[in-house]
């Protein structure tokens, strides 16, 4: 069974923003774009925190065992003192996103060798103690989510979607007038444009 | 707010294009993509097929009683060998040998056809090797590693373009 991080953007949204915020950034947490942004900031911050030696809680990894240190892969990956659960570098860049829900994503490392390495660290496992990577604290989705989908964001998305709105128009025009009812932007999406523009 | 028109937008792709697909940044990775497969294999291991789609990491084949004896005998050179681990290094040179040749948006790693101090060429060293042992191909975990690889790199091309 897959090694599995389910973050939920919503949860994010309403624990960290203003309510302001939340109107505005509401229906942007539902776009496929956000949320695989989001889900790939996540892994990198925990790839990231990983390579630095430090597990999900802040805390310090163990050390590598000195039989580990004296060890010809040891050698040959060129490895320092300095722990980063990274020898080959496959389990990290096999963190991939496994789904997306509404407004949540779930990322994970799903099946063969790489998925029992990373619950050897996780969980520990015969020597090996437990070096548990498998996690990002609140405030740090919230920074990402922040970064993300901050209102400048916004608002630079609601310029390209304005001038991707006249695009549309001037096609319609081009293809013989305007029709409201082809139009690819809904009445909801009007919406959420004028909230934005209210920001 | 400032404005983006399309033309902005076509400059901006081109710009981050050209820096993570460019010759020089697919140099460096085909130099990571050669390293991969060095290190795997001077740790012991290569791929159970070097001709399939998808080849998984195998232990490459033992080496034979009588070789690890002529090792002995003879001295082993390169770095990282032994006389009595399979790890294809004798003298390091096939290995060391790897080629890497970028233009922009692909790069080729290869065995190129250069004379080595016995004779043979690593190439000619590489056919008769791969038989038993084969080991020149990038498994499904390490093709990932390249992707993150050029994700990282466009990621901090965007960075830097935006």
């Amino acid at each position: 069974m897959a090694i599995k991080l389910t973050l939920s953007l919503s949860k994010v949204l309403a624990d960290n923003f203003t309510k302001q915020q939340r109107i505005a950034l509401a229906p942007l947490i539902r776009s496929p774009q956000i949320k695989n942004e989001f889900a790939q900031r996540c892994i990198d911050r925990i790839i990231e925190r990983t390579n630095s030696g430090i597990d999900k809680r802040g805390d310090t990894f163990a050390g590598y065992s000195s039989a580990y240190k004296k060890s010809r892969r040891f050698a040959i990956y060129g490895k320092s003192s300095q722990v980063d659960l990274k020898l080959t570098g496959a389990m990290q860049a096999s963190i991939g996103l496994l789904s997306t829900d509404n407004t949540s994503v779930t990322i994970g490392i799903d099946g063969g060798l790489e998925e029992d390495k990373a619950r050897g660290h996780i969980k520990g496992a015969n020597y090996l103690p437990v070096r548990d990577f498998w996690g990002l604290p609140e405030e740090d989705q919230a920074a990402i989510l922040k970064d993300v989908v901050s209102i400048q964001n916004a608002e630079e998305s609601l310029s390209v979607l304005q001038d991707l709105l006249g695009v549309v128009a001037a096609s319609a025009i081009l293809a013989g007038g305007a029709d409201t009812n082809t139009s690819e932007l809904s009445n909801a999406d009007l919406a959420i444009l004028s909230e934005l523009e209210d920001q | 707010m400032a404005e983006k028109t399309l033309a902005d937008i076509g400059k901006f792709l081109d710009d981050v294009q050209r820096s993570v697909f460019g010759k020089e940044t697919m140099q460096v990775v085909g130099e990571q993509i050669a390293d991969i497969v060095k290190k795997r294999v001077k740790s012991g291991y290569g791929v159970n097929s070097d001709t399939a789609d998808k080849p998984s990491q195998r232990k490459l084949a033992p080496l034979s009683e009588s070789y690890k004896k002529a090792r002995k005998r003879l001295g082993v050179t390169g770095s990282f060998a032994s006389p009595v681990i399979s790890n294809l290094t004798n003298t390091g040179q096939l290995l060391d040998s790897f080629s890497v040749k970028a233009k922009q948006g692909e790069v080729t790693v290869s065995i190129p056809n250069t004379q080595r101090k016995d004779g043979l060429t690593n190439r000619e060293v590489a056919d008769y090797v791969r038989e038993k042992r084969p080991f020149f191909a990038l498994t499904s975990p390490e093709v990932k590693i390249v992707e993150q690889i050029i994700r990282d790199k466009i990621r901090t091309s965007f960075k830097k373009n935006l």
